[in-house]
């Protein structure tokens, strides 16, 4: 049985896997960023 | 709550980790003389679930400490654990799989090592649905807390179940009393990805805790603003 479908499958899914989870950390924060500034110039807006 | 500064060395480090782990698992290490070039695979498997019990055992703490001082950071710590330590263990059952079906030959059996695992993995699953569900943020952190702390037991019973029932899966090589079994270019190259998993998950770690501070950032404004 030829082994390295199942080694470079796994290393793949793995990889697949944490970039992923990665970009998804990432545009959440940069979704919750966007709304928090938005906040932020409203929050001004009103004080002025 | 991690300095960005901290949080890009840590990117760096866990990349030049997995590059010289890669290295270290293909070409120093040999061939192992009885499974082949698919043993390779134990560089990938190994550290991912031993990194998943960190994670699990930094949501243990965090959770002890929740409920001991109610200190919102340590929930976003426990939260944020628990999620990288799911993507951990599934991604560790995922690769364990892999390697059964050509040393086992079946993708999967109800071991006491690959159930007790499958338990792991549903109960922190459990734990992530559970904080999605309650509405209130306090109460979701108690209830998380609880269940992160009951969970985190699972881990010696996952450990020990190659001792305690007889399974189809090795026993310990790694995490075990007296001499190691495993030959000493294949301990390095181990050792060596088990450090770059742990630099992958402190910078993980780091980055979501930066979403968790936004979220805080956020419910705090929505507050002010409301009155």
């Amino acid at each position: 049985m030829n082994p390295w479908p199942y080694v470079l499958s796994a290393y793949l899914l793995t990889v697949v896997g944490v970039l992923w989870y990665h970009v998804s950390i990432g545009r959440k924060t940069k979704v919750v960023s966007a709304q928090v500034e938005a906040l932020r110039s409203q929050g001004k807006g009103a004080a002025r | 709550m991690i300095g960005r500064g901290v949080e890009r060395a840590l990117g760096i480090l866990a990349v030049i980790g997995l590059v010289v782990g890669l290295y270290t698992g293909f070409v120093y290490a040999p061939a192992d003389a009885v499974q082949g070039e698919v043993q390779r695979l134990m560089y990938l498997h190994v550290p991912l679930i031993l990194v998943s019990y960190v994670a699990f055992f930094v949501v243990f703490v965090a959770s002890i400490l929740y409920l001991w001082r109610r200190a919102s950071m340590v929930d976003a710590v426990a939260h944020s654990s628990a999620e990288i330590g799911v993507l951990l263990t599934a991604l560790a059952i995922a690769a364990g799989s892999i390697w059964g079906r050509p040393t086992w030959g079946t993708w999967w059996t109800w071991d006491a090592r690959l159930t007790t695992t499958a338990i792991l993995l549903l109960i922190f699953l459990g734990y992530l649905m559970l904080r999605a569900l309650v509405e209130d943020r306090s109460r979701g952190a108690t209830f998380s807390a609880v269940l992160g702390i009951i969970g985190f037991l699972d881990i010696p019973i996952v450990h020990m179940s190659v001792v305690w029932w007889r399974t189809l899966h090795q026993p310990a090589s790694v995490l075990r009393s007296g001499p190691s079994t495993v030959a000493p270019e294949m301990l390095v190259a181990l050792y060596v990805n088990l450090a770059a998993f742990v630099l992958l998950y402190g910078y993980l770690l780091a980055k979501r805790l930066r979403l968790e501070e936004a979220k805080g950032e956020l419910d705090r404004l929505r507050m002010e603003l409301l009155g």
